[in-house]
This record gives structure tokens, C-alpha cells and sequence, in this order.
């Protein structure tokens, strides 16, 4: 019974996950409802990752878009042009993309604020001039990526695919939850609350800052190369700056440095534009109009007040 | 007594101007050493030298009997030198308890795949931690306010917390720069008090700068004095006191010419 009431959240979660996607197969319409499921989950796996980096460790990383593509075309052409077992180019997606990380990471994490986010924001403009001039099919993309057959299973139809996200999905959640509650967490939150205090309090900051990026790249081409297939098709217009802003709104809403912030905010702002479909066209200024509320009302976004208002709740109930 | 922290001809530069020229210094083991000097006399460029939040323009400084001159922050507090920061610097948006623990980073081993796999070293040394960072709140105590966040405690509370942050690195001298700035008479006494305790009862040596005059002469067994980056006086706080450098330091050259013809006139 201890056990069961140790891992109750996630066996909550579990449970939920399994059953979900089936459900959802039996209704009318259920694939569109699969999708968004999917979709959320790649939002919310991306923005897990990139909240470790923003959120946790405080830099303002604006490559993330640009490292996900890296893992896309990484594993297309690994697995399409080459050949390669899906599994294999889907683990060189994740490490090539830490590998741009790190180099990018280098010379970058030493600038400062602001100096750091307009460094990131040029590399991801250069990631995607390389999509665009250098990779097959240029700006069309490169169509036709086939479908996952892994481990025996073909992901041709949507319950299957919503499986492997919520997996995936399931399993960065809980590698982030035990990288921030660890001493490692620690650390980066420790270089976000005050560099120089971190640093003489023992902190190696140049080391924090570059593993934290290197575990959030990986995670972002593993993310970039379950996408591709998935949606059939890869293209540069897929990993550019808007997908970065749309990245960062989420991260915003749902709460920056908060475990399940990023899967609130994905799950809003995917949500959002499917039920004001109508408005499609208006789509950045209505992320503009649920933006500046929330900097003015929650400026830790919503998983953020609601800690706050958790944390008020207990420090009464200590007074009482 | 053995020296602990030795400076030699210690120097840094900003641009044109010489923050710190030249000071020599040497701490014993287990005594308050204070630092005194007006404003802008150099003394916290010479606190970021040593613990190399500034890199020294020239000089070298020993630790322990080690040149540390050239290594970086994070070794400096392994190897045992605790400091503080003016201005109560601590990680606002952490709890108090939170705060205490990253202290404890220098002196803990897990690393990533022992956080992920949750191995049996990564719950020892989570527990190990939390235990030491109560002992340090329970020694300064502020044991009931653990679970505060740090930014919503009043301004003497944060001070103090700094100097829990320092203390769970276990150093063996411990800087603390100007702990009492900002806090009134009776605040002040008390963390004087914790200070000689921490100095007592844990035997960390003290490396203390100061603008309050009164805590820093009931504290201190001996001062050093700067003034424009140079040091200008050492020895006892009475000697100090009486030293007519430091008062032309502090009240200009006019004083001491009133203070001779005031005691002139008296004789």
C-alpha cells in the first residue's frame, strides 16, 4: 500500500494514458482528437525541455526551435537516405542535436541577458538557412517521411502514435522532476537566483549551464525526430522563429520554471486555436491578448500563481 | 597561532583607477580579522579578489598554505572559504531550507545518472543534506522560518540567511561582507553575537568588513584599515582607534588640526 500511494501520481497518470487514446478511438471524429493529444504532447515535450534551460537555469535560449529541426532532418535523413534502423538515427537525432548544443553552447553561455538571447535567436536564424540551402528538398521539405515501425509495431494509425508521445512525454516529465529535485536542479536554480552568489557558494556555473543545455537539446531532437514522421512530412517552415515565439508563449502561460507549467501552457495554446478555428487568421494577436494578462496577473504563469496560492494555504495552516 | 589566508601586494584595476594597490594582509587561524575603510576605499573589490568574482590584476593570495590565485570560485569554496555578499545577496525565489541546501553542492557528490536512477548514494546525500542544512538553522536559529521563501523575510532575517548559505559549505574562514549594514541597534548586537558564536563554537575563522564602527571594535581582535586601495593601518582595534592615519582617513586632515588646538587650548 505504500508503494501505491508513493507512485499514486503517476499511476493516476498511467492509468489515464492508457485509456485515453483508446476512448478516443471509439468516438466519432476521435483522430482529430488523437491529434491534439499528440500535439500536445510535442509541445509540452518541447517545452519541457526548453523550460529547463529558460525557465530552471534562467538563460534565455531562443535556439530551441532550431535544435528540434536538427533532430528532424537528423533523423529523416538517417533513417530515409540511409537506411538506418528507425531507433538508431531516432537516438543519433537526440545526440546530434546536444552535440549543435554544445557547440553553440561554447561560445554563447558566456554572454550575458539579453547578449545570450540575441546569440541563440542568430543560430537559430542560421539552423534554419541550413534547412533551406543545405538539406534535401530545400524549402519544400522533404515529404514522404514513412511511418515509425519500431519494436514490431507500425505507428500508421493515430491511437499508436498518441501512445508513443504520451510515452515520451511521460518519460521527460519525470527525467526534468528528478534533474530539478536533485542537487543538479539545485544548482541551475541556484545560477538563475544569482550567478556570482552560486559561484562562491561551490557552484561550477559554466558547467551547470552547459549541462542543462545539452539535456534539453537532446530532449528537443528527440522531439524534432518523433514529429517528422509522424506528420508524414518535414520542412524548414516547421523549426523557425514563429514556433519558437508560439514555444515561449506556452512556457509564459503555463509558467516558467514550474514542473507542469509547460503542459498547461501546451495544452491551452493548442486548444485555443482548434476552438476559435473561425479566427484562425488573427491566430498571434489572440496569444498576444492571453499573453499580457497573464504577465500583469500571474507573472510566474498559471502553475506559478497556483504555488503561490498553495504555498499562502499551508503557511496559514502552520499559523493556525 | 598558524596563518590561514596570506595576501601579497594584491592588486586590481579598473581601467584607469587602482581599486586595490598593493595590500599585503595575513589572517590567523581562528581570530576576527576585521577590514575597515571610507567608502569606496577598495574594501569588497578586495573580498571579489580574493574569492575571484574579479580576477586580481597582480599579487597572489594563500589559502591554507596554497596559491589560489588563478582558480576558480566554485574550487576556492571546496577548499574551504565561505563568503557573503553586502546587501543580504541570497537566492530570493528559493525557501530558506532551499537556500541553505544548495550550501551544500561543494560537499556533495550526485551527479546525473544518480539523480535519475535515484541510486542509494542520491537518497543518502539528500537526506545527509537536509540534516546538515537544520543543523545550520537550528546554530543561527531560524529553524521556524525554513520553509519561507527567502524574498518575503524581513531585511535583518535575509542577512542572516547568507550567512546560513556560507555556512553549510563547512568553510573553515568564513568573509562576510558588511553582515550588519541596514540594521538597527539591537539586530546588530545580536548578529555580532552569532558572529563571535559561529567563531566559538564551529572554530570557523572570521574575515569581517564593516562600516558600523561600534560592531566592528567589540567583534574584531585586530583590524586592517584601507583607504584609496592602500592599507594605511593594523593592529588592535584600540590601536586603531588612536592611530592618527585612520582618523585623517575618516575625518579629514581639518579634524585632527581642530581636535590639536582644541586640546591646546584645554592644557
Amino acid at each position: 500500500m505504500r508503494i501505491l500511494r508513493r507512485f499514486s501520481t503517476y499511476l493516476i497518470l498511467l492509468a489515464a494514458a492508457i485509456l485515453v487514446p483508446r476512448l478516443l478511438s471509439g468516438i466519432t471524429g476521435g483522430d482529430y482528437y488523437l491529434h491534439l493529444l499528440v500535439m500536445i504532447s510535442f509541445w509540452s515535450i518541447l517545452g519541457m525541455s526548453l523550460n529547463l534551460v529558460v525557465g530552471f537555469t534562467g538563460l534565455a535560449n531562443l535556439a530551441h526551435a532550431g535544435l528540434a529541426g536538427v533532430g528532424a532532418y537528423t533523423a529523416v535523413l538517417l533513417f530515409m537516405f540511409m537506411g538506418l534502423p528507425y531507433w538508431v538515427s531516432f537516438l543519433a537525432a537526440g545526440l546530434i542535436a546536444m552535440l549543435v548544443g554544445v557547440i553553440i553552447g561554447l561560445p554563447t553561455l558566456k554572454l550575458r541577458g539579453v547578449y545570450f538571447a540575441i546569440g541563440t535567436l542568430a543560430i537559430t536564424q542560421v539552423l534554419s538557412l541550413i534547412f533551406l540551402n543545405a538539406m534535401p528538398g530545400g524549402s519544400d521539405g522533404v515529404p514522404d517521411v514513412p511511418h515509425l515501425t519500431l519494436w514490431g509495431i507500425n505507428f500508421a494509425n493515430k491511437v499508436n502514435y498518441a501512445y508513443l508521445f504520451l510515452f515520451f512525454g511521460f518519460v521527460v516529465f519525470i527525467i526534468i522532476r528528478r534533474v530539478v529535485n536533485s542537487r543538479i536542479g539545485r544548482a541551475l536554480v541556484a545560477v538563475r537566483e544569482g550567478a556570482d552568489l552560486a559561484a562562491t557558494t561551490g557552484v561550477n556555473i559554466v558547467y551547470y549551464r552547459l549541462l542543462g543545455f545539452m539535456i534539453s537539446a537532446f530532449i528537443a531532437g528527440i522531439a524534432g525526430a518523433l514529429y517528422a514522421p509522424y506528420m508524414h512530412y518535414t520542412c524548414p517552415a516547421d523549426w523557425t522563429i514563429a514556433q519558437l515565439l508560439t514555444l515561449i508563449t506556452m512556457l509564459a502561460v503555463g509558467g516558467f520554471g514550474t514542473l507542469w507549467g509547460p503542459i498547461v501552457g501546451a495544452a491551452i495554446l493548442t486548444a485555443l486555436p482548434e476552438i476559435l478555428l473561425p479566427l484562425k487568421d488573427f491566430i498571434f494577436i489572440i496569444y498576444g491578448l492571453i499573453l499580457i494578462p497573464t504577465i500583469i496577473f500571474a507573472p510566474r504563469g498559471i502553475m506559478g500563481a497556483v504555488s503561490d496560492l498553495m504555498r499562502r494555504r499551508r503557511a496559514k495552516r502552520v499559523e493556525v | 597561532m598558524a596563518t590561514i589566508m596570506e595576501g601579497k601586494k594584491v592588486v586590481k584595476r579598473f581601467g584607469g583607477l587602482v581599486a586595490v594597490n598593493e595590500v599585503d594582509f595575513a589572517i590567523e587561524e581562528g581570530e576576527v580579522f576585521g577590514l575597515i575603510g571610507p567608502n569606496g576605499s577598495g574594501k569588497t573589490t578586495l573580498f571579489n579578489v580574493i574569492s575571484k568574482v574579479y580576477k586580481n590584476d597582480g599579487g597572489q593570495v594563500f589559502f591554507r598554505g596554497e596559491d589560489i590565485t588563478n582558480l576558480p570560485p566554485h574550487d576556492i569554496a571546496f577548499k574551504g572559504l565561505g563568503r557573503t555578499y553586502q546587501g543580504s545577496k541570497v537566492f530570493p525565489n528559493l525557501t530558506l531550507m532551499e537556500n541553505v541546501i544548495v550550501g551544500r553542492h561543494c560537499r556533495t557528490k550526485v551527479n546525473l545518472w544518480d539523480a535519475l536512477l535515484k541510486t542509494g548514494r542520491y537518497r543518502r546525500e539528500e537526506k545527509a543534506s537536509r540534516e546538515k542544512a537544520l543543523e545550520v538553522l537550528e546554530l543561527i536559529g531560524l529553524t521556524d522560518r525554513k520553509d519561507q521563501l527567502v524574498r518575503d523575510l524581513p531585511y535583518a532575517m535575509r542577512s542572516i540567511a547568507g550567512i546560513c548559505i556560507a555556512l553549510a559549505t563547512e568553510p573553515v574562514l568564513l568573509m562576510l561582507d558588511e553582515p550588519v549594514a541596514g540594521l538597527n541597534p539591537t539586530e546588530t548586537m545580536e548578529a555580532m553575537d552569532m558572529v563571535k558564536k559561529i567563531r566559538d563554537t564551529a572554530g570557523i575563522t572570521i574575515f569581517l568588513v564593516e562600516h558600523n564602527m561600534r560592531a566592528i571594535m567589540s567583534t574584531c581582535e585586530r583590524i586592517m584599515v584601507i583607504n584609496f586601495g592602500q592599507k594605511i593601518a593594523e593592529g588592535t582595534p584600540h590601536e586603531i582607534t588612536n592611530n592618527p592615519q585612520v582618523v585623517e582617513a575618516y575625518l579629514g586632515k581639518g579634524y585632527l588640526e581642530y581636535e590639536a588646538t582644541e586640546t591646546g587650548e584645554s592644557s
